[in-house]
């Protein structure tokens, strides 16, 4: 065994599927974990050439020799053993020397392959996702974005997972103070280990006390090359198919990938459809309660009567009867996501059904407030981003009790706290209310409706840093090429 | 900072001129004019008018000769002096809680005329007040994004609520349009017109704030959209409460708007006016905390959260006052609009002084 062997053998932990090949006739050993190298790539692009060439005293030239021996791509040379075994960790097979090591790529590349992403659906728009290789998420968006400018920073986080990140934006669209603002954060995780993009999207955020996500994640490689477009900083980590884009602003959260599939009027009544429910969402069971309980002179006077009359034998009052049914809802669609797939979709109609009827039968809740807990489930389930309509079911609880209290002047007043609150927030010193927050009217043209795209196709200036200065209203992408193709 | 702009400038100009003008003001300026509220409605105007150009001049100045990072705190100290600015720095906030107390208690009683009459008020006070704590540790900009963002959806509410209270208007009550007043009435009424001095000592307050951003011109022209708005909203709810009550009923109520929305739209449908309302109400007690916060900060060396804490306990108790004693409201109003003619005169003798030394050029050339 060779001393550079020895070394690297003393720097990890010995295991069973840690594999020392002594090739006596190249007078080097091969290092290698078999579970998670491809061993077809090692016998026969490895070990055989190595085996049958053998080697003749090449003196320097020996690098030069294994690069045109081997069928293995570029070869990276390493003088010290631990950065060799952080390869062999990272899926190489490593080559000792007498002085040095030759690190191969071999990795084993059996990773699923792009599928439609199952938490953001589209009806119109490309059917491939991201996956949990870094390497395949970057082959998605460089298909997409043929640009040289589409620069990259990489980083490796986690001291024991050592999971790739990287950092992807485009060189003279992105804001540079944001670029380095991104990096200056990643830079700064120092945990033992990063898993998902999720632990790197908390690290990152500017307020993590804040409930709402200051990070958009997504699964949709058209929607990363979308963010990328519009100078937004795409995060790329390894192992997840979730990648982060940021900053991000309230309304990107409202957004679908297929907005600008769809003709700009039917893109605009989705819009209008998403922000209904997002209303109905947020104030329906509040406000059901707050006119029953406070202001029934503004229900009309049929329904009133009728309200009344379904209520009659039901002990609770109807705040009660509100919070029983959102906690209802919130169970059977926890349990629903902890299923297998196929039991859950019959276990969310049928629990929710039955539930209903029995508590209505039961005569534990009113069957108008199963229309309303319904409804506003419906509008929650209606908002695209997977966190954001999480935030806003669960904003309902703290408004019901305050509505409770304090009837129609507790909604509100609960919403301008909550206003109150978003305007403090910011994604990367961008504020979170962008671009209401500027009162600049021509960039709410892609907002809650979508204008048709007449004349110039313009980009926002959304996510230009607020310092500086002259990034107001919307730029021209065309001619933004600093060099012809 | 993309935020200070000439439309957030005109925004957060917009909230302090109207004030609690259309919850507030109208038996008196109804009760002073009759139905020649419209030539009170002009002097305001011409009023609002004068001022926004004292203003942008004041801006002129500052921004030709004074520090680049200059306030209004420091502004004072130039003018006065070391002392004598700390002194009037610690009265304007003192005054500025005055009127955010005002302001406060105002919609306080709003509230329990309207939805909850037997809420205490402390309770609706301390809820009153979180609001501006939340806007205090955001800073200036997230003060500025509040007003930015809720100003239409109120704005847009409070038009439709008012357009629909002229369905079975009677438009003859409007009439006459010209009634023969004596003097000492047009004296009488006139000094309602100085209502508008404490919403525009917060626009001289927040004016330095914007002066990187925007040439004195360009705010002066924000103003006057900002106060032009204002007067068409104010002459829209005049003529909806003359148009349904005239001028002697209107001046006898207390909440003449409020009024005309619950015979108009129904019974307690004014509930739903209680958003624009309510978004106006905390909108200029934001503004009045924040700038009482920003007067003293740079005089007492405590933690920031304690400071703001000094100012929201002072308003939460001066509305408290106001609460238990009735007519102490009605003094913080004449000491605010007393305030505000000092700040009148003072900025006007500083400008004729700077202007001349300086022999600065005339605001049109800007």
């Amino acid at each position: 065994m060779m001393r550079t062997t020895r070394a690297l053998l003393r720097e990890i932990h010995p295991a069973f599927d840690v594999v020392v090949r002594p090739v006596p006739p190249a007078h080097l050993d091969v290092v290698y974990i078999g579970t998670i190298v491809d061993h077809n790539r090692v016998e026969e692009r490895l070990l055989r050439p190595l085996l049958l060439q053998g080697r003749r005293d090449h003196g320097r030239e020996t690098h030069l020799w294994l690069q045109n021996t081997l069928e293995l791509g570029q070869i990276q040379i390493e003088k010290d053993a631990v950065a060799a075994m952080c390869a062999l960790l990272d899926s190489k097979a490593v080559l000792c020397l007498e002085r040095d090591y030759v690190v191969v790529d071999v990795t084993a590349i059996d990773r699923r392959l792009p599928q439609e992403p199952e938490a953001e659906v589209s009806v119109r728009g490309p059917r491939d996702g991201f996956t949990e290789s870094i390497e395949t998420n970057m082959s998605l968006v460089r298909s997409r974005l043929r640009d040289p400018d589409l620069a990259m920073r990489e980083f490796i986080l986690g001291t024991r997972t050592r999971t790739k990140t990287v950092l992807l934006y485009l060189e003279g669209v992105a804001d540079g103070e944001i670029v380095d603002e991104v990096a200056r954060r990643i830079q700064r995780i120092h945990v033992d280990g990063v898993l998902d993009s999720g632990l790197v999207e908390q690290w990152i955020e500017d307020m993590p006390w804040s409930p709402y996500p200051q990070v958009q994640a997504t699964e949709r490689p058209d929607k990363a090359v979308s963010g990328l477009l519009e100078g937004r900083v795409v995060v790329l980590v390894d192992g997840t198919p979730f990648v982060l884009l940021a900053p991000a602003v309230m309304i990107t959260f409202f957004h679908t990938a297929d907005d600008h599939d769809h003709r700009w009027l039917s893109g605009s009544a989705l819009r209008l459809i998403r922000l209904f429910a997002l209303v109905v969402s947020i104030f329906g069971p509040s406000m059901y309660v707050a006119f029953t309980m406070y202001n029934p002179e503004l229900i009309p006077l049929n329904l009133l009567l009728q309200l009344a009359a379904s209520r009659e034998g039901i002990p609770f009052p109807i705040v009660f009867e509100a919070a029983f049914m959102e906690l209802m809802v919130e169970l059977v669609r926890e349990a629903a996501n902890r299923m297998p797939q196929q039991v859950g979709q019959s276990f969310t109609i049928v629990g929710g059904v039955v539930l209903g009827d029995i508590a209505v039968t039961a005569g534990i809740v009113s069957p108008i407030m199963v229309i309303v807990v319904g409804v506003t489930a419906l509008g929650a389930f209606a908002i695209p981003n997977y966190e954001a309509a999480f935030i806003t079911r669960m904003i309902r609880f703290p408004m019901l009790l305050v509505t409770a209290i304090f009837g129609v002047v507790g909604t509100l007043w609960f919403a301008l706290m909550v206003a109150a609150h978003l305007c403090t927030l910011k994604s990367f010193g961008v504020p979170y209310l962008t671009p209401f927050a500027q009162g600049i009217s021509r960039e709410w043209r892609d907002t809650f409706v979508r204008l048709p795209l007449i004349g110039k196709v313009t980009v926002p200036a959304t996510y230009q840093s607020p310092l500086g200065g002259v990034a107001v209203g919307w730029r021209s992408r065309r001619g933004r090429k600093r060099r012809p193709l | 900072m993309r935020g200070r702009n000439a439309q957030t400038y005109g925004m957060l100009v917009f909230i302090p001129l109207l004030g609690p003008a259309t919850f507030d003001w109208f038996p008196d300026w109804l009760e002073g004019a009759g139905t020649n509220v419209w030539w009170l409605l002009m002097a305001w105007g011409i009023l609002a008018v004068v001022l926004g150009w004292l203003t942008a001049a004041v801006m002129a100045i500052n921004r030709d000769h004074g520090p680049p990072q200059l306030h209004t705190a420091s502004m004072l100290e130039t003018m006065l002096g070391r002392w004598g600015g700390r002194l009037a720095n610690f009265l304007w906030a003192f005054v500025l809680c005055l009127y955010g107390a005002r302001v406060l208690q105002s919609g306080i009683e709003l509230i329990h005329y309207d939805v909850l009459p037997y809420t205490p008020t402390s309770v609706l006070i301390v809820l009153g007040l979180l609001i501006p704590l939340q806007l205090l540790v955001g800073g200036f900009d997230a003060l500025l994004r509040y007003c930015a963002v809720l100003f239409w959806p109120a704005l847009l509410l409070g038009l439709a609520m008012s357009v629909l209270c002229f369905r079975r208007a009677d438009f003859a009550n409007l009439f006459p349009l010209a009634n023969p007043m004596q003097a000492g009435q047009w004296l009488g009424a006139l000094p309602h017109v100085l209502q508008l001095l404490p919403g525009w000592s917060l626009v001289v307050l927040y004016t330095p704030l914007f002066q990187a951003w925007l040439s004195p011109g360009t705010a002066f022209r924000a103003y006057l959209f900002a106060g032009g708005g204002v007067l068409l909203l104010m002459a829209l709810d005049f003529c909806m409460v003359l148009a349904n009550f005239g001028a002697f009923e209107g001046a006898a109520l207390q909440w003449p708007v409020i009024e005309a929305m619950r015979m108009q739209l129904g019974i307690h449908l004014d509930v739903i006016n209680l958003i624009p309302v309510l978004i106006a109400v905390s909108g200029l007690l934001n503004l009045c905390v924040f700038g009482a916060y920003m007067l003293i900060r740079p005089y007492i060396r405590m933690p920031s959260v304690a400071r703001g804490c000094l100012v929201l306990g002072t308003c939460g108790s001066l509305a408290w006052i106001a609460d238990v004693y009735v007519g102490t409201s009605k003094l913080y109003e004449a000491s605010s609009i007393g305030f505000g003619c000092v700040l009148v005169v003072a900025l006007s003798v500083w400008f004729t002084v700077r202007h001349e030394r300086s022999g600065a050029g005339s605001l049109v050339r800007r």
